[in-house]
Order: C-alpha cells, then structure tokens, then sequence
C-alpha cells in the first residue's frame, strides 16, 4: 500500500513538470508515465537483470529481449492507464487536500525508498 | 621517339627512390633539404624528434607535437595519427615490420588480422572440443558462427554482421509512424482551432471570437475522418510509446554483453523521445545510429587508451625474453 503511495506522489510530481512543457493535457499525462517509468526503470533494471539471472531464466530473457520488453512495457503501461492516468486530474485534486504534514511524510518515504534501491544496486552489484 | 633529361626513375625496387623508405617504413624526404620522414598525416623531423604538425588525436597528458609518445623503442608511429603498439604481434612479426622496408604500419595491421582471425578459430576449435555434440562424424570440429562475430554485435549463419538498424527496423518503423502521426494530428488540430474550426468526437464546431477568446457551438457536419482525429491521436500514441522500449532494450543488452556503449545510447534514445511531436523521430534516428559513435573516446580522447577498452600489451616483456634467449 505505502509502495502505491509512493508510485501515486511520484507520478503526480512527474505529472506537474510535464504539464509546464506540454500543454495539451492528453501528451502530459503520457508524458508524464514516460518520465516515471524512465526514472524507476534506470534504479530497478540492474537488480531486476540480476534477479532473473538467479532464477534462472536470464538465457530466455536475453533471447527474447524484444518481446520481453515490449510485454513489460505494455502491461505497464495498461495497469498505470487504467489505475492513474485515467482519473489522474481527481487524484490530483485529492492530494492538493492533504494536510502539509501527510506530503511531507510521503516525500520522506519516497526518499527513504529511493536510498534502499540505490542500496539494492550496490549490494547486486558486488554479489 | 623518345625524350631524354627527365622522368628518370625507372624501377621501385633497389635505386636510389626505394632505398628512401627507412624508419617505420616511410619515406625520408631529402628534397630542399627538409631530411623529414613524410607519414601519412604529417612529417616528422628525426634531428628535433618532434612532429612538424600538431596531432590529429590530442592526448592531454602530453604537447600534441610530441613523437611516440617519448618512446621511439616501444611505439611505431607509421601514419603520423597516433602511436602504434605491438599488442596482438608475436616478437618476430614485430621485428619484420618496424625494419626498413619492412611494410610498417600496413604489415603491423596484416600480422594482427591474421594472429586475430587464428586466436579465433583455435577459441572455435577449443569450444568445439568442449561440446562434444558439434563434433562431426569425421572428427570435424564444426565452427560455431557466434566464434567469428565481434563483440558487441550480431551475426547470421554465414557470420555477416547484421546492422541493427535494420534487425530492429519493424519496430523503430512503428514507433516513428506513431510518433509523426501524433505529431500531425496535433499541428493540423492547432491549425484549425487557429482558422475557427474544432473537430472533437461528438462533431465539428465552428468558433467565433468574444472578447478576445474563442467559443465554440455552431455545430458543422464534417467528413467521419475528421471526426474521428482523436481517436487516431490515441492510437498513434500509445504506438509511439516504443520510445520506452529502445531504454528497456539497449539497458539489457548492455548487462548481457557488457557494453556500456548500449547505455548511452538508450539513454539518449529515451531522452530525445521528449522533444513534442518530433520526439519519436529523434529517437528514430539515435536508435538507427551505428553502435560505435558511443564509445566514449569519440568524445574524450584521453580515454582512447584506456585499459577498459584495450588490453594493456606484454610485448615489453616479450622482446626481454626474446633478448635474453638470443644471448644464451
């Protein structure tokens, strides 16, 4: 639940830079998927290779790197379409409610999760 | 008829013009009295030790007049680009080619393709063994094409290299269909919101001006294609979204092999998909670039002989042991 929390603040700060560059309000919402799962895909891709190297399924994945990244991608984007882009403007305002305290609660767990992925890499990296 | 008193020089080989070819195999330019050796991209002056022309490939640490890299002993410097070592040269090939007349920089290069292309069919041959399976009948060892490929890219059956701007082509075609549709649909949109016309879903509306801003319910009949502008924007993006795909690609490709020259192209594959509108052509044309314009010293020349990207030598140890053999 905190990890949706987390994705939902993220997305909504990616929401806010976009919607100063692109001003129809359609490319800024996908736009501003782009840009999270940018940002998520650059700290996760190097435990997510290496976790598939310990099950064991690496050689497949290598193999088949297109279609594996083309089903990633899409399925992605289907759960963020349908569970935030769509009724992004409502989630918006439902956090613009939010007492300052709540934001700043959240901004450190994003921060403090942001720590333990970089933490993750370093730990795979000398595994 | 024939004329006398010029065009002199008769044969290559053994007059006065063949015996110029001297130190790394070039030619000493007497004329004029220069006594300079002409290389390919510039002279060198043997009496200062120092290029007459500033290098083609500046190294920060040192003048870019500078020879060999203060080591006329170690490195060869045949084209006048930058210094040549001996890696990948056994000690007598080394010997043959950095004497006069021993063919320099070209003879280096031709003992190294050779050398490369037996290391790879004994690694061939090796793996072979290994693998009792691609053993023929005959005893045969059959040579698994991936052996003949370099690293970093792919090869078909035969070992041609296949370019992977085409082995990718069906889905950067995709993506950049996508991506200039939606382009399209948004400037023809704006161009006639700009003429007082708006096409939405439900129908065709013509604006007028109150005060400045533009309202809209005058309802046109407009053609089904235009009516459906929206709903051909919404396919073209979600196509366009490949733009993703070259990151998630180029990133696992580059922990598979190891090349980080993947990264920086995904990297900027991904960025350049932001630019509006153009965003899927840009990123189009980076993932159509060839792989080696991303190495780094392309860009930073001090890296170019850096240990990551080139095996240090042993060739200093090698003409030791060479020496030390002769003496006993």
């Amino acid at each position: 639940m905190l990890l949706a929390k987390i994705y939902l603040f993220n997305h909504l700060k990616s929401y806010r830079t976009t919607c100063k560059y692109y001003k129809r309000k359609d490319n800024a919402k996908f736009y501003a998927w782009y840009l999270t799962f940018g940002k998520v895909f650059v700290f996760v891709f190097y435990p997510f290779f290496k976790t598939t190297e310990l099950i064991g399924i690496s050689e497949f994945i290598h193999n088949n790197l297109k279609l594996v990244s083309i089903i990633l991608v899409i399925s992605l984007y289907a759960i963020d379409y349908f569970l935030v882009s769509k009724k992004i403007e409502k989630i918006k305002e439902e956090y613009e409610e939010k007492p300052i305290n709540e934001l700043k609660r959240l901004q450190f767990y994003s921060n403090l999760f942001l720590i333990l992925l970089i933490i993750i890499n370093i730990v795979f990296i000398y595994l | 008829m024939k004329h006398k008193g010029y065009n002199n020089a008769t044969s290559p080989n053994g007059n006065s013009t063949a015996q110029k070819f001297k130190y790394n195999g070039t030619e000493l330019e007497e004329s004029f009295g220069l006594n300079q050796y002409e290389m390919e991209l510039r002279n060198y002056d043997p009496a200062l030790g120092r290029w007459n022309a500033i290098d083609p490939i500046t190294h920060h640490s040192m003048s870019t007049y500078n020879a060999f890299d203060n080591n006329p002993i170690f490195w060869a410097d045949p084209s006048g680009a930058d210094a040549v070592g001996g890696d990948g040269l056994t000690t007598e090939q080394w010997m043959e080619a950095s004497r006069p007349g021993g063919g320099g920089f070209d003879a280096m290069r031709s003992y190294k393709k050779q050398n490369y292309m037996g290391e790879l069919a004994a690694n061939a041959a090796e793996r072979a063994k290994k693998k009792k399976s691609t053993i023929s009948p005959d005893g045969d060892p059959t040579f698994e094409t991936d052996d003949n490929c370099p690293p970093g890219e792919k090869c078909d059956k035969d070992g041609n290299i296949i370019d992977r701007s085409t082995s990718d082509d069906t889905l950067a075609m995709i993506n950049l269909i996508g991506g200039l549709t939606v382009g399209n649909v948004n400037h023809v949109n704006g161009l006639f919101i700009k003429n007082g016309l708006l096409y939405t879903k439900s129908g065709v509306y013509k604006l007028y001006k109150i005060n400045g801003t533009l309202n809209g319910n005058q309802y046109l009949s407009g053609s089904k294609f235009m009516k459906n502008t929206n709903a051909i924007a919404k396919g073209a993006k979600f196509l366009s979204f490949l733009n993703v795909f070259s990151l998630t690609t180029n990133y696992g490709e580059a922990y598979y092999t190891g090349d980080t020259r993947h990264i920086v192209r995904g990297t900027i594959s991904y960025l350049a998909g932001f630019a509006p509108g153009a965003g899927a052509v840009l990123s189009y044309k980076v993932d159509g670039i060839n792989i080696e314009y991303f190495h780094l010293s392309h860009y930073l020349p001090s890296l170019y002989r850096d240990d990551i990207f080139n095996k240090p030598s042993d060739l200093a140890d090698r003409v030791l042991e060479y020496a030390l053999k002769k003496k006993d």
